[in-house]
Parts: structure tokens; sequence; C-alpha cells
């Protein structure tokens, strides 16, 4: 299956907003960061581009966070509820 | 011997950081234009050019040599001004180095290279055959000439074209200095 239609069929979510307005970072530091194009990180936002796995490791480097807890084939719930759910359980 | 790589591989670092800055400088011009809808206002001028350069190379016999030399090299000039403003629009992944791109900005180049191959080894094959068509006239080595440096110079200009036919707005939060949060 070619790039584009995995992409379609398959995409890959990611929670770089929550994560980047959390810590205060604008998304030209946290392209400075990783060593990308201020764009680049915009485009990742949007789903507009997939990050290879390098990137992904360094994006999830400068959040100290698992890949996982980054990027997702599954729509990510709101950090909000997340949080509420299992500190109330 | 061993300091004689060392030296070039730095004097090439510096190049690149140059050519890095001269691109972070190029990025801040012209802001009010980095649209998709000035781009593609571009895209027409530099195709207007392209048209007006293969259309006085194919009437060359039609009209006096001094008019139609005349009107390419007019074509020239019309394509070359929007193709340089393109160019400062679509910024490093047109004009950049390939080193100096990121991820995204190689998948751009890729795809547009490849289009832009296709569509220049297209015009080539063109272009051979129009030369093969006027070979018995006497005036063929200038006609196929101007045809194939028409038709070049349409190919070298298709890879900026596309993108700046396709590249998305520009998002202002992409150049926004401050965070959104507390920090």
């Amino acid at each position: 299956m070619s790039p584009v239609r995995r992409g379609k069929e398959l995409p890959i979510y990611n929670r770089l907003p929550v994560l980047r307005a959390e810590r205060g970072l604008s998304r030209a530091a946290l392209a400075a960061a990783v060593e990308v194009n201020p764009q680049t990180i915009g485009a990742l936002e949007r789903g507009d581009h997939y990050p290879s796995l390098d990137l992904a490791f360094r994006i999830c480097a400068v959040f100290g966070l698992p890949v996982e807890a980054v990027f997702s084939r599954e729509p990510f719930a709101p950090l909000s509820t997340q949080v509420y759910r299992e500190g109330g359980a | 011997m061993t300091g004689k790589p060392g030296r070039l591989a730095a004097y090439w670092e510096r190049q690149l950081d140059k050519l890095d800055e001269q691109e972070t400088r190029r990025a801040r011009k012209l802001p009010t234009w980095r649209t998709r809808r000035r781009r593609r206002q571009l895209v027409a001028v530099v195709l207007l050019g392209d048209l007006v350069l293969i259309t006085s190379a194919a009437s060359f016999k039609l009209a006096a040599p001094w008019f139609s030399l005349g009107t390419w090299f007019g074509g020239f000039a019309i394509g070359a001004v929007g193709f340089v403003l393109l160019r400062i629009l679509t910024g490093r992944i047109s004009s950049g180095f390939s080193r100096l791109l990121d991820e995204r900005e190689r998948d751009w180049r890729h795809r547009i290279t490849f289009i832009a191959f296709l569509t220049l080894s297209f015009l080539m094959t063109v272009a051979m055959f129009y030369g093969l068509a006027i070979s018995p006239q006497h005036d063929s080595g200038i006609r196929g000439a101007m045809m194939l440096a028409a038709l070049l110079v349409t190919g070298s200009t298709v890879s900026t074209v596309v993108l700046g036919w396709s590249l998305p707005d520009d998002d202002p939060e992409d150049f926004l200095e401050e965070g959104n949060g507390d920090g």
C-alpha cells in the first residue's frame, strides 16, 4: 500500500498541540529542539505529515514521554478526561 | 594529505552555514505574498513566459527573425521574473541544498523533482522530434536550437511551478516565537 493511501486509512494521531501548550512551547521552539523547520511541526499537528521514527523519538525525548504517549493509531481522548478517569477510578 | 579533507569539509560546512543563513533571510522576504493565491498567480506568470517562449520558437518561420527573437527573450524575461519570485516564496524546498532540508521538506523535494524529471524527459523527446521534423529546412539549426532552449527552460521551471501550485498557505502560528502556555 502506498504511504499516501496508508495515511488515509491508517492515520497517525498525536498530542503535540496539548503537550506544547502544557510546557509553553511554541512550534518554533519545539522545531529548534528537534532540528526541523517550524512548518514541519505545524504539518505534524495538522496530520499533513507523519514523522519518521527518528523524528518521533526526538520529539518524545523533548517531552520526556514514551512514543505511545505522543503518537497513536487511535484518536486521543482529551488529557483532562483521561487524568480524571484514572485519578477517580 | 590528512589535513586536506578536514579543510575541505570545514570549508563546505561554512558554505552550508552561509546558504542556511541566506535561506533564513529569504524566508522573511515578501511576507504579504506568502499565500497560496499569490503563488498560484506567479505560477500563471511563469507558465505564460514559457508559452511565449515556445510559441515564438515555433513561429520563427512565420515572422521576421528579429520579432521572433524579441518575443523569445520577452517570454524569457517574463518567466524569469515570475520564477525568481516563486523561488523566494517556495523557500528552501525549491532552492536549498538537500542537506539543509528536514524530512518533510525532503519528501516534497523528492516528489516535485520526480515530476519535473518526467516532464523534462517528455519535453526533450518533443524537442528531438521537432528537430527531426524541421531538419530538411535550411534554417533548421536556429529553429531547433530555439525550440530546444524554450523546452529546456520550460522543463526546468516545472519543479518550482508544481511546488508553488501545491504548497499550502503558511500557518502564522508556525512563526510565533512565544508559546501559548505559562511555561
